[in-house]
């Protein structure tokens, strides 16, 4: 059984990957141990706030690469250990059966050469299915420069790949990360698509949870703009499941990056505008220009309302659920709610109260069969929206994960 | 006018078939002590299977079985109201003559979704909550304080992923018992001495939730809106003897 001492470098190496989710899988349980929750399910929650569903381990933190941000990165001086396939798949079973966690979340440092690594980690994944039967979520980590025949092959036992963007831009990757290639990093994201759409067709199971990626934010100088317009390109172009942003965290220091943390709020701004794109109907382009910042004072949504009053107020009686969810303060649930119960009959102000739809917001952008409450004056709209700063770090990356099942389940969030 | 009845749901459904034939609609239902106002009437109703049976055949008309379904959920609610609030849903819908589970507006059926959400929160919750520790014997065990009597509402689940392990899964607040093992499943409904397993999984659990903690971003208030302290307490990562 693996060290304590061990499992705690290794963990704590693994610990910037934000992609926790455990979703996406409807994988059965055939007669051995597991199976996949398609909404995902978070075990607990670390100090962070953050959602722990899997086990998230580096098979090693033993690097050949010298990425200027990472704690990994050879020239850095911390423990160092490896863990073998069959310690990583015994912790993985232990763990599981005790209902610590929902699955193996494997990555792993570059160590001796990508090939290498990527068969260590596909003879894990191989084990653990095979040999220890356990049909419960694994989200492996690919290596960047693999041969693809490793790659390929390992989409077969696991439930989602991801393959690390890194920076948001081919010169910040090159500048930071000299040994890693956006052709090395693109191309087997981009040969997984094909692959897991070709066996699609004739119904072999292969990535049932698909890919996803993440990218570090402030290490590098890029604005929003370009960020979420790589983002949205991702998702268009890759049929990616999700984009994580990591906020930078200086833990090297290092000439070529910036000695403070980019901080949490840039970060959830991101998440916020991503939600936008992924479930509310909105384009980049709509949000911010390539060369542009998302407002610090008003989220997203808040933000673009402001600079297009043309399209409020909007009557809650007629809007359709395309238009409810532009409304600030008015989020996919309280949407649905409204369209199911003005199926009876139409809705006043007391309705909306009764149904405990929040109206902070909302209310300066609506009508209520024609009858507007709010302010017309922009003072108090811009106030009532402006960022509260104790309300809000109470949010602060609340959207790594969502607890309320059944939304999820309706507005496909996950 | 308030109803005494025995709690169960055939109680409820007597209760309704009571109101309807006497045209007479209670303010309240209760299954146990309840603080009279002055005036107030205390009818004690005893539960009768065939007329609780007439209103849910009614009700099998009007709702599809999946609605019908969710009022076998909201039964398990741990909320003292519940009796009253599945009571005036059922009314409110047999009055109607329709399914109205989403009129929001109306407030007997906002209280009934909002009673069936509070049971299903926590049912999701406790899937991934619940800690099983290994006993010398092999069997695995969970014990857990859970608001609502959700132990069989939850079992399926774990069956389904530990087909070949034998478990128990033992709520200490409603006294309820499941076990599973060769493919066979019993829960009863009795006092049992909860065990105290010591597994030494959980001292290395310990050490890989602490290790994943960034504590740059430390924000114990967001974990705590997650997962609640009354949650805590058989869990080996927030134990803090371990």
């Amino acid at each position: 059984m693996i060290t304590a001492e061990k499992l705690q470098i290794l963990s704590d190496a693994a610990k910037f990957d934000v992609s926790c989710s455990s979703s996406g899988s409807n994988r059965k349980n055939k007669g051995g141990i597991g199976n996949a929750y398609q909404a995902g399910i978070c075990h607990s929650f670390t100090k962070d706030g953050r959602c722990v569903s899997l086990l998230k381990l580096l098979m090693t933190n033993v690097c050949v690469y010298d990425c200027a941000y990472c704690q990994n990165r050879r020239s850095n001086d911390t423990p160092r250990a490896i863990a073998t396939p069959t310690e990583i798949c015994e912790l993985t079973m232990e763990f599981y059966k005790r209902n610590y966690i929902e699955g193996l979340f494997l990555s792993s440092a570059v160590y001796k050469n990508p090939d290498y690594t990527m068969e260590l980690l596909l003879e894990t994944v191989i084990k653990l299915r095979k040999l220890y039967g356990f049909h419960g979520y694994i989200h492996l980590k690919g290596i960047p420069g693999a041969d693809q025949k490793l790659v390929m092959r390992a989409g077969e036992f696991v439930d989602r790949m991801s393959f690390n963007v890194e920076l948001p831009s081919e010169p910040s990757l090159r500048l930071l990360a000299p040994q890693k290639t956006k052709k090395n990093i693109i191309t087997p994201i981009s040969l997984l698509k094909e692959e897991k759409a070709e066996r699609q067709s004739f119904k072999s199971r292969f990535l049932p949870a698909g890919q996803t990626t993440q990218l570090i934010v402030g290490a590098s100088p890029e604005k929003d703009g370009q960020i979420l317009n790589l983002t949205q390109a991702l998702y268009g172009k890759f049929a990616l499941k999700r984009v994580y942003f990591s906020s930078y965290v200086p833990v090297v220091s290092s000439h070529l990056l910036p000695s403070e943390p980019t901080g949490l709020l840039r970060e959830h701004r991101l998440y916020q505008a991503d939600w936008l794109i992924r479930f509310y109907g909105f384009k980049v382009s709509e949000l911010l220009k390539e060369n542009e910042n998302l407002s610090i004072d008003y989220d997203p949504k808040c933000a673009w309302a402001l600079k297009h009053p043309e399209f409020f107020p909007m009557d809650v009686n007629t809007a359709s659920l395309e238009e409810l969810i532009r409304i600030p303060g008015i989020g996919i649930k309280s949407a649905y709610k409204i369209i199911s119960a003005r199926r009876y009959g139409r809705l006043s102000l007391e309705d909306l109260e009764k149904m405990k739809i929040s109206l902070k917001r909302a209310i300066h952008f609506i009508t209520l069969s024609g009858k507007f409450f709010g302010s017309m004056k922009e003072n108090t709209i811009s106030q009532s929206l402006r960022l509260n700063v104790t309300a809000e770090s109470a949010e602060q990356l609340s959207l790594f994960s969502s607890p309320s099942i059944t939304t999820s389940v309706l507005t496909g969030e996950l | 006018m308030i109803y005494l009845i025995d709690g169960s749901i055939d109680g409820i459904f007597t209760a309704i078939f009571n109101s309807y034939l006497t045209k007479k609609f209670p303010s309240a239902l209760t299954d146990g002590d309840v603080q009279l106002e002055l005036g107030e009437e205390l009818i004690e109703v005893s539960t009768d299977c065939e007329k609780a049976e007439r209103v849910f055949n009614k009700l099998y008309k009007i709702l599809p079985k999946k609605e019908v379904e969710r009022i076998f959920i909201a039964i398990r609610s741990g909320d003292p109201a519940k009796h009253t609030v599945i009571f005036n849903y059922v009314v409110k819908t047999i009055n109607a003559g329709k399914c109205i589970y989403d009129k929001y507006t109306e407030i007997d059926v906002f209280n009934f979704d909002r009673l069936v959400s509070q049971v299903q929160l926590e049912a999701h919750r406790f899937k991934g909550f619940i800690r099983f520790s290994k006993a010398d014997n092999g069997v695995y065990y969970a014990k857990y304080f859970p608001d609502n009597d959700i132990n069989t509402l939850i079992l399926p689940h774990f069956i389904a992923r530990y087909k070949t392990m034998p478990f128990i899964l033992h709520d200490l607040n409603h006294n309820v018992i499941s076990a599973h093992a060769d493919g066979k499943t019993k829960t009863v409904r009795e006092k049992i001495t909860p065990l105290d397993i010591d597994d030494e999984f959980s001292k290395l659990f310990k050490t890989y939730y602490d290790s994943i903690f960034i504590k740059e971003r430390s924000n114990e208030k967001l974990m705590k809106n997650y997962m609640p302290k009354r949650y805590h307490k058989y869990m080996p990562e927030k134990n803090e003897l371990l």
